[in-house]
């Protein structure tokens, strides 16, 4: 059964469809990918770790490398959905790559409001909130309503703070992913090597900072570098995640709507919101969750 | 307060300082080990891309990708380099290039055929000549194993350029946000509303529609640049055949240079491809090498 929307929805060919194939790619091509890149990436450390150091220094700097380039993803999608300039669909912006905005994404999160990220989690759409957007049948009861707060507050808390564990992450291993894809200038350690006051040799991975005056090293990773592989590999891990969690929150949107080749839109009544949830079990009451899984069969992992 | 110390081993350290300078030597010296990464990663890449079955579009798109992404990386690690050597060597100009200055370089050395063994340090013909070490046999090995290696640097540097000139901009977008829409999601159902046109029906499977947003915030305008990449087993293999090119090329530059620097030799030959020649040429060149 569907029913027109009472959502003013954007044009369903410069918008809609090209949104939709766009987070679909995502998940089912390009998430993929950057799973295969760090699996690959921690595979191969496994095999050269310990047979010679520079080798095992250039294979953890091969996990950043795959690690960052998803939380790079992560403040792309991030930035182009809620800060897309000129009105552009967000596809179109999230083609266009800018360093600057990357890094203002992550370093003015900590200052974002809860308005902020609703429109980020694609709970809002614009002005609207989504759960007003939708014909609900049989309508949300006002107990039923609170509830969906509490899980939507939990999950922006959640959300939150697994992107400013990313924001620090990016700050922490940035330099190392600049070098693993612009040239790979890391110090063989047999050659160079950081010291301290002067004198005392610290191990660690040195990598030369790109377009500084002099020669500048920058050494932060230290060992042991299975730690540091296996922590950067959870970072980027969660990166997806938060990725996947992004894409999917539009989809379950748009995988609603039902497109006719003369260009009408429809959207089915629903019994239920269409988006999921993400949130710790501590951050929504016992009663809340107990209301979301009697009405929408919701269960908790 | 951290800095960092170097040592300049197995060479004169004046001399290094004079031709290229200590931290580009600890470079180069860093480089063969790179080349296994780059290399080793490329070729996992592939091997997975080729086991994978036909009928997964997505799996094969996503490695696809990712050996495009691995081309892309070793071309820019031989192109970061040349840039640097090119002229007076520099460590700044190793670390400061950008994109379009690794594109001319390419075009520049595929363009000017006396540029190319200058850059890799090679032996002159002059030289061949005047070194009075040499016997007339050694001489004319000597000669025909330079423009057999030139040869070899020759077709790596095309099919590095040939890469470079048609995907290096594309090969970008997966390093930052995977601007990609898979072809099968590009034609649907439903397709990719006004993205449909640029998804030919018949195109090699998989492929991916690339898009490239260039705004201009001073006149508020923006451009997208719609691209179809051959995600296809046989432009996947010329990919990998390019990036392989490009860990050989960078290879033989650095060994040469490498080599150069640790004997206090302006200019080298590689014996790369000494088992290439007649075998009375490389029995007149075995003292050479073996010394």
């Amino acid at each position: 059964m569907s029913a027109e929307s009472d959502l003013p929805l954007p044009d369903s060919q410069s918008v809609l469809l090209p949104a939709r194939a766009y987070l679909s790619s995502l998940r089912d091509q390009n998430i993929p990918l950057r799973t295969l890149a760090i699996d690959d990436a921690e595979e191969y450390f496994e095999s050269v770790s310990g047979t010679d150091l520079h080798r095992t220094q250039l294979a953890v700097v091969g996990v950043v490398g795959e690690a960052l380039q998803v939380i790079e993803d992560v403040a792309a999608l991030g930035h182009a959905l809620v800060s897309s300039p000129l009105g552009l669909p967000f596809y179109v912006s999230a083609a266009s790559y800018s360093s600057q905005s990357v890094n203002n994404f992550y370093s003015r999160l900590k200052k974002q409001s809860h308005d902020y990220f609703r429109g980020l989690l694609g709970m809002d759409f614009g002005e609207v909130r989504l759960d007003d957007a939708f014909v609900i049948d049989p309508p949300l009861t006002a107990a039923e309503l609170a509830a969906v707060e509490e899980a939507d507050t939990g999950t922006i808390e959640l959300v939150r703070e697994h992107l400013l564990r990313l924001a620090d992450d990016w700050e922490r291993y940035r330099r190392f992913f600049h070098a693993f894809k612009h040239g790979l200038p890391v110090v063989n350690p047999h050659d160079g090597w950081m010291v301290e006051n002067r004198t005392e040799p610290i191990e660690a991975i040195v990598v030369w900072r790109r377009r500084r005056p002099r020669a500048e090293g920058f050494g932060q990773i230290e060992p042991p570098y299975a730690d540091a592989v296996s922590y950067v590999g959870s970072v980027g891990r969660l990166a997806i995640d938060v990725l996947d969690y992004l894409a999917d929150s539009r989809l379950r949107f748009l995988d609603l709507i039902e497109f006719a080749d003369d260009g009408p839109i429809g959207m089915p009544r629903r019994a239920a919101p269409p988006w999921r949830w993400w949130f710790r079990e501590a951050s929504v009451s016992p009663d809340a969750r107990k209301l979301l899984t009697a009405r929408f069969g919701i269960t908790f992992d | 307060m951290r800095e960092i110390q170097i040592e300049i081993r197995d060479a004169d350290p004046a001399y290094v300082d004079q031709k290229v300078g200590a931290a580009l030597y600890l470079h180069l010296r860093a480089v063969p080990a790179n080349v296994e990464l780059r290399r080793d990663a490329l070729q996992r890449a592939h091997r997975r891309y080729e086991q994978t079955p036909l009928e997964d579009e997505d799996g094969r798109g996503a490695l696809g990708l990712l050996v495009l992404q691995r081309t892309m990386l070793a071309g820019e690690d031989l192109g970061g380099l040349l840039y640097a050597l090119e002229e007076t060597p520099s460590f700044s100009r190793l670390l400061s290039y950008d994109l379009d200055a690794i594109g001319a370089i390419f075009r520049r050395l595929a363009r000017d055929r006396e540029a190319l063994p200058g850059v890799y340090g090679f032996i002159t013909p002059e030289a061949i000549e005047t070194e009075s070490s040499f016997g007339d046999e050694q001489r004319a090995a000597l000669r025909r194993l330079r423009a057999l290696t030139l040869s070899h640097v020759r077709r790596q540097l095309a099919e590095v350029l040939h890469f470079w000139d048609g995907l290096h901009s594309v090969a970008k977008k997966t390093m930052h946000g995977v601007g990609f829409v898979a072809g099968h999601h590009a034609l649907g159902p439903p397709g990719a509303g006004n993205l449909r046109a640029y998804a030919p029906e018949a195109h090699p499977r998989p492929f991916a529609l690339s898009l490239d947003t260039v705004i201009d915030h001073d006149t508020r305008h923006a451009s997208t640049q719609v691209g179809v990449v051959d995600l296809s087993p046989p432009a996947v293999s010329r990919m990998a055949k390019a990036g392989a090119a490009a860990c050989d090329a960078t290879e033989l530059l650095v060994g040469g240079r490498l080599h150069g620097l640790q004997t206090n030799h302006a200019l080298t030959l590689p014996r790369r491809y000494v088992e290439e020649l007649e075998p009375s040429d490389r029995e007149s060149l075995a003292p050479l090498f073996d010394s």
